[in-house]
């Protein structure tokens, strides 16, 4: 889980970032979130031999309004548009998609542009921008273009964006007032790519469907505007005889994968099986030892950690939850996975719940951040979280802990009064194996109350 | 006697003894980010150490070439077999009696076995590493299905085992067979379901999936060599036994080997065997004379260590046409992976399995296991199974549903009509285990009326008669599940561990000034033993369980003990634990009739002092008797305060429980929703209530979670699935059902505090009774008996294999 080594990049405007793509050529990723990106150069599948990371331009960020448009910088989290008034006033499906996308804690750090830019059929958001019709900003050597969603997409991660283009704004058309919109996910489980999802919008008048528009997630190897799907609707009253044959016309156009959760598997790709070519398995060997031997840059790196300033050098590739436990000596952070799924890693940066096993240290440089350590205040009084899973019970092996009483910390933060189910939601990014989560659940409420000054009031089973 | 002396009840509740719930020790390290878990141990000039690993899943080594990897600045060494070969370390023995590869030699036979060890200055140049390793393959047909294993051309897999036709457990059928193992009485067995009225027969098949604890295996391995002495720290739940086998394997005499197994993060049987990684890590250290760790990825945890399961089990049962069961059969086809690494004791290839017969008064049966050889990866014995354990309950718990739907009657008449009777304990089964304790009946009846069964049954006919007329898309399923299971392993005349008799151990020592360090020789991973055995001895010694250190893990401390799985810390070191006190306390009487000038006989023992009969104010507290044990003796008796005891069980303890659960499935989406799950465990004696319900909150999601969707699979080339987190089901607290949990208490008459052990019973009975309610959701609809793991789509296939989508 630890990945090949690379140069690392920070731009701070979208032309030198357009520009280092161009000369660094095929072997330069831009990096957004980076928790799509980072878990797949763990397994080592992708070695992009460099990172030019878009967090340092600050033109990508925002959300507005032009006009007949609302314009979404390609930096914008998952999070920043949940919370966004603009969003909820104007484009409310963008909010209910985002809440269904990863976990809280990848909600935090994924962008928008991370999420329609790299062609993955399992992501929400390409098909809810066909369904849309909204247009992808890109900035290449070449100068501006826009792309439509709906023609953006060509196959399994393979879209109209060039290699020294990046994806800058994602610009909605704004829909009719008072439309009406459903994102509807089939999954396993919270953090499961889809098993299939639909992304409808619909604009009704004296009960009649004047206009309907149809986003398909995961049923084939694009995203699907369901076109003739969406024909179906418009002038019937919705009954159930017109969305039966949305649904047929919809299934007629998808073309699933026949795998685990309906998506590609990575370790599909991964292996080699008895079809390993000797030739290959020695261009790879050169390619590796080439890229082993390289001495690539340190980066100097400074953050508030607990409180105290740090500074240190780091390789580019170091993982935050390597440069805490091995570099720092706090090993209170756990690791648990290598595919960004536990939580065990999770720390407070910024004020943000982040996985700390799917960011590099450098992309922390100048933050503050806290972890398990920094909970307790200075004279040793605990944290009423830490008094709260004591009382209740809320851990066993002590494994999960760290990660989950630093999810706990910022999930009272936004919320300081969560029903059961908010608290069940807020804390679906961190894995537990031994308490069932239950006693959990009760730990954060009376962390609740005793924060709130409240007596904490045992629910009756 | 005055008003502010504390009451009895005052001085008990002050001891934080036995039966309550004490708040946990280790909460307070771990709360704050100062566990000591493998990983965080840190040593001078420490080297990281990595595999190269097979992407094939059969297939002959032609060559490999680790010269650019020794190139590769950093890099301290690469072991191959060959560097294992003149120290005889290439193979090891295995808990099972077989013998498993330690890197592969000549060829591999699982995807991701172990081909090489990697040893480098840090763990991201040891990943470089990897990579520079070149192996080149000759691809070998693979096997993958176990029924296919011993087809006369089925491709030979263990090479090096092919001319011995003599396994560890007795004659092998086959190249690729490893074990049949028989009980009961064939003969009587076959002759009852010759003449019965109605006999069932159906495969269930208990699917291979994975422990998979939060922290995944590891250690640092340290040779000093100027001494002579090797330390090794790592994720062992039975610290001693790795100790023994590491001396045996290196030479190293056992009193220079140091195991230290600090705090795990979660065992679940999946940290009892020794691992290459172990192995290599030594050798490596032994080698370069510096520590080595070996720290695992989660792919390599899930897809190379101790898998779960993997039984096919054809089950039969014989019975009267009023449900009167007269027999049991069933035959057994284990899938054991590529060598057989279970972890079970030496005389028992196939654990405690014959417990199959369940809670049921079975007077006659037979059972018959036959292991196999498949390229996939070794283990079996893992997981909460309490040593197959659920494999046997899944197979009866599935059989009696199957059995009432024949006989036209609700599955909970025909247990009732079957429990075994409480006046017939102990009782002894028909396939050889003598059950200590039980009172099933007032069990199953006390769940009965908390889930209001009947209301239960009537709601789910109303509703079946609703689908029928379309009104509903919707089943409604109610599981039931009423297990016995078998812990404590175990009596050493059953049980060993490569010789060793599964005894356990406690020494407890008390200073001059009251406080008690104890140590014992098993290990927790999470059970709270820190807490929970303190609890003991506060209650057996009146000294307050906060005045009471617990140390388990250092083996150069702690007494010999066989460590801490299938529920066997309470039943043996519990009971060691309360022996040795004992022993103490009946010294510290002896001191205290010397302190008081009376004999013995005249004094009584009242919660945390003797007290002489008939003069309550003339007593000396534990307190008082610790100090004089130092100083002030009768004649002729030793000073101290202190005992050790090996406690080897005169038998299994048998905790058992009942458990319902009510499931809606949506049949156009396949999603099974929880709507209750409720939990009556009797695990006789309850050391801390708290305690036993986070054990069985755990437990029951694990079994959710395996029930409803877990699985490790291989393709047909061998290639392993399943093996991340993106894949595996792992439920966070979303999909996690809540879980109410109920008890009674019948106490082990054999055990010194009567207390049976809990942390498998969720397992143990969870997954059957899941299982179980989404087989009676479709039972009314005759859909036979569908199989788990009960994921969405599975469910769907279901419902379009019975035409509901029409």
């Amino acid at each position: 889980m630890i990945p090949a080594k690379f140069e690392y990049h920070r731009p701070t405007s979208v032309q030198d970032a357009v520009a280092l793509l161009a000369q660094l050529g095929e072997e330069a990723r831009p990096l957004a979130g980076g928790h799509s990106l980072i878990p797949v150069m763990k397994t080592r599948l992708a070695a992009p031999e460099h990172l030019v990371d878009l967090a340092g331009i600050s033109s990508l960020k925002g959300i507005r309004r032009e006009q007949d448009h609302i314009a979404i910088g390609a930096m914008a989290t998952q999070s920043e548009m949940i919370a966004s008034p603009l969003l909820a006033e104007i484009l409310p499906i963008i909010r209910e998609t985002s809440l269904l996308i990863g976990d809280p804690q990848i909600r935090y750090v994924g962008t928008i542009g991370g999420n329609v830019a790299n062609g993955d059929p399992g992501n929400d958001m390409p098909a809810l921008m066909m369904c849309l019709d909204a247009e992808y900003q890109l900035a290449g050597r070449n100068g501006q273009r826009r792309v439509r969603a709906r023609a953006f997409y060509l196959g399994a991660y393979d879209t109209a964006r060039q290699n020294d283009e990046i994806l800058t704004e994602v610009r909605i058309p704004i829909p009719a007032k008072g439309h009406g919109y459903a994102y509807e996910k089939l999954k396993r489980k919270v953090g499961d790519y889809a098993v299939a999802a639909a992304a409808v919008m619909l604009t009704i008048t004296n009960g009649t469907c004047r206009a309907a528009s149809i986003g398909l997630t995961n049923v084939a190897d694009t995203p699907l505007w369901a076109e003739a799907a969406a024909r179906a609707l418009i002038g019937t009253g919705i009954d159930r005889t017109a969305v039966a044959n949305a649904a047929n016309a919809a299934k007629a156009i998808t073309n699933p994968a026949s795998d685990g959760p309906g998506r590609i598997s990575q370790e599909n790709d991964r292996r080699d099986g008895p079809a390993c070519d000797r030739t290959r398995q020695i261009a790879r060997g050169s390619l590796r030892e080439h890229r082993a031997e390289k001495k690539m840059s340190k980066v100097q790196v400074k953050m508030t950690i607990n409180g105290r300033e740090v500074e240190a050098l780091v390789e580019p590739r170091t993982l935050l939850v390597h440069f805490l436990r091995e570099q720092l000596g706090l090993t209170g952070t756990h690791i648990g996975c290598d595919t960004s799924h536990c939580g065990a890693c999770t720390v407070d940066l910024n004020e943000m719940s982040v996985k700390s096993c799917a960011l590099f240290a450098v992309q922390a440089n100048g933050a503050a951040i806290l972890t398990i350590e920094g909970m307790a205040a200075p004279d040793g009084t605990l944290h009423a979280l830490q008094e709260g899973f004591r009382q209740m019970h809320g851990l066993q092996c002590g494994y999960c802990t760290p990660g989950m009483i630093m999810r706990a910390h910022r999930l009272l933060k936004e919320n300081p009064n969560p029903s059961e189910d908010e608290i069940r939601s807020g804390i679906s990014g961190n894995l537990c194996r031994c308490t069932g989560y239950q006693n959990i659940v009760k730990s954060i409420q009376y962390a609740a109350a005793k924060i709130n000054g409240v007596p904490y009031q045992e629910a009756a089973e | 006697m005055n008003d502010i002396a504390p009451t009895q009840a005052e001085r008990a509740d002050k001891l934080q003894g036995l039966g309550c719930k004490r708040k946990r020790v280790e909460d307070i390290r771990f709360t704050q980010g100062r566990g000591n878990y493998v990983d965080d141990v840190k040593l001078p000039g420490m080297l990281f150490g990595d595999f190269v690993r097979s992407s094939h899943a059969h297939a002959r080594i032609k060559s490999i070439d680790t010269s650019k990897a020794l190139a590769l600045p950093g890099v301290k060494a690469v072991l191959t077999a060959a560097d294992l070969k003149p120290l005889k370390l290439h193979y090891m023995p295995t808990l099972a009696g077989d013998v498993a590869a330690v890197l592969a030699d000549e060829k591999v036979l699982f995807q991701n076995q172990e081909i090489a060890f990697v040893v480098a200055e840090d763990r991201y140049i040891a990943a470089d590493a990897i990579e520079l390793v070149e192996v080149e393959y000759e691809a070998l047909p693979v096997v993958v299905d176990p029924f296919q294993a011993m087809a006369p051309d089925a491709p030979i897999l263990r090479d090096d085992i092919k001319d011995k036709m003599n396994g560890a457990h007795g004659p092998r059928k086959h190249y690729n067979h490893i074990f049949n193992w028989q009980v009961g009485d064939k003969q009587a067995t076959d002759e009852v379901f010759k003449t019965a009225e109605v006999t069932i027969k159906d495969l269930f098949v208990y699917q291979r999936t994975h422990p998979a604890p939060l922290e995944t295996c590891q250690c640092v391995a340290s040779m000093d060599k100027v001494k002579g002495e090797l330390t090794v720290w790592g994720t062992f739940q039975a610290p001693h036994v790795v100790r023994t086998v590491v001396s045996i394997l290196s030479g190293i005499a056992e009193h220079k080997v140091h195991v230290i197994a600090p705090d795990i993060g979660g065992g679940f049987g999946n940290k009892v065997g020794v691992y290459p990684g172990y192995v290599c890590a030594i050798v490596a250290s032994i080698v370069l004379g510096v520590p080595v760790k070996w720290v695992e990825d989660r792919m390599e945890n899930l897809s190379t260590t101790s898998f779960a399961r993997d039984y096919h089990m054809a089950t039969e049962l014989a019975a009267t046409k009023e449900g009167k069961i007269l027999a049991m059969r069933v035959h057994m086809l284990a899938d054991h992976g590529a060598f057989d690494a279970c972890a079970n004791p030496s005389k028992l290839p196939a654990g405690f399995v014959n417990i199959c017969t369940g809670s049921y008064d079975i007077p006659v049966a037979h059972l018959e296991v036959d292991g196999v050889y498949t390229n996939k990866a070794t283990g079996g014995v893992a997981y909460r199974c309490s040593l197959r354990v659920t494999e046997g309950i899944y197979a009866i718990e599935r059989a009696i549903e199957v059995l009432a739907k024949k006989l036209g009657m609700d599955s909970v008449d025909l247990r009732m009509k079957n429990l075994i009777k409480a006046e017939q304990f102990p009782y002894r089964s028909a396939l050889g285990w003598e059950y200590d304790s039980g009172n099933y009946h007032v069990a199953l009846q006390k769940a009965l009326d908390a889930v209001g069964y009947p209301a239960l049954r009537a709601e789910q006919k109303a509703r079946q008669e609703a689908f029928r007329r379309g009104e509903t898309r919707e089943l409604m399923g109610i599981g039931v599940c009423f297990f016995t299971e078998i812990v404590g392993a175990g009596p050493s005349r059953h049980c060993d561990i490569l010789g060793v008799g599964m005894f356990d151990s406690a020494e407890i020592r008390v200073h001059p000034t009251g406080s008690i360090v104890a140590r014992m020789g098993t290990k927790s991973q999470g059970q709270a033993h820190e807490t929970t055995y303190a609890q003991i001895i506060a209650t057996e010694l009146g000294i307050p369980a906060d005045d009471i250190t617990i140390e388990e893990g250092d083996t150069d401390t702690a007494p010999y003990g066989l460590g801490t799985y299938g529920s066997r810390s309470t039943p043996v070191a519990g009971a060691a634990t309360a022996m040795a006190a004992r022993k103490i306390r009946a010294k510290a009487q002896m001191i205290a009739a010397h302190l008081l000038e009376v004999s013995e006989y005249d004094l009584e023992w009242d919660v945390d002092r003797f007290t002489v009969k008939g003069l309550p104010e003339k007593f000396k507290t534990m307190k008082e008797i610790a100090w004089a044990a130092h100083n002030n003796l009768p004649p002729g008796l030793e000073p101290g305060l202190e005992a050790v005891n090996y406690y080897d069980p005169p038998n299994m303890t048998y905790p058992f429980g009942a458990y319902f659960c009510v499931m809606d499935i949506d049949i156009d989406t396949g999603v099974a929703k929880t709507r209750r799950f409720y939990a009556l465990d009797d695990c006789g004696t309850r050391i801390n209530p708290m305690i036993i319900e986070g054990q069985v909150h755990g437990g029951l999601t694990e079994a959710f979670a395996i029930a409803m969707g877990q699985e490790i699979s291989y393709d047909a080339q061998g290639n392993v699935m399943g093996a991340s987190f993106m894949d595996f089901f792992l439920p966070t607290a979303v999909e996690t059902p809540k879980w109410e949990t109920d008890f009674t208490v019948t106490p082990s008459p054999h055990h010194p505090i009567g207390a049976k052990g809990v942390g498998e019973s969720p397992n143990v009975g969870g997954v059957p009774c899941f299982s179980n309610a989404v087989n009676d959701a479709f039972a009314f609809l005759d859909a036979g008996h569908i199989q788990m793991p009960h994921d969405g789509w599975r469910l769907w296939t279901v419902a379009e294999r019975l035409g509901l989508h029409a």
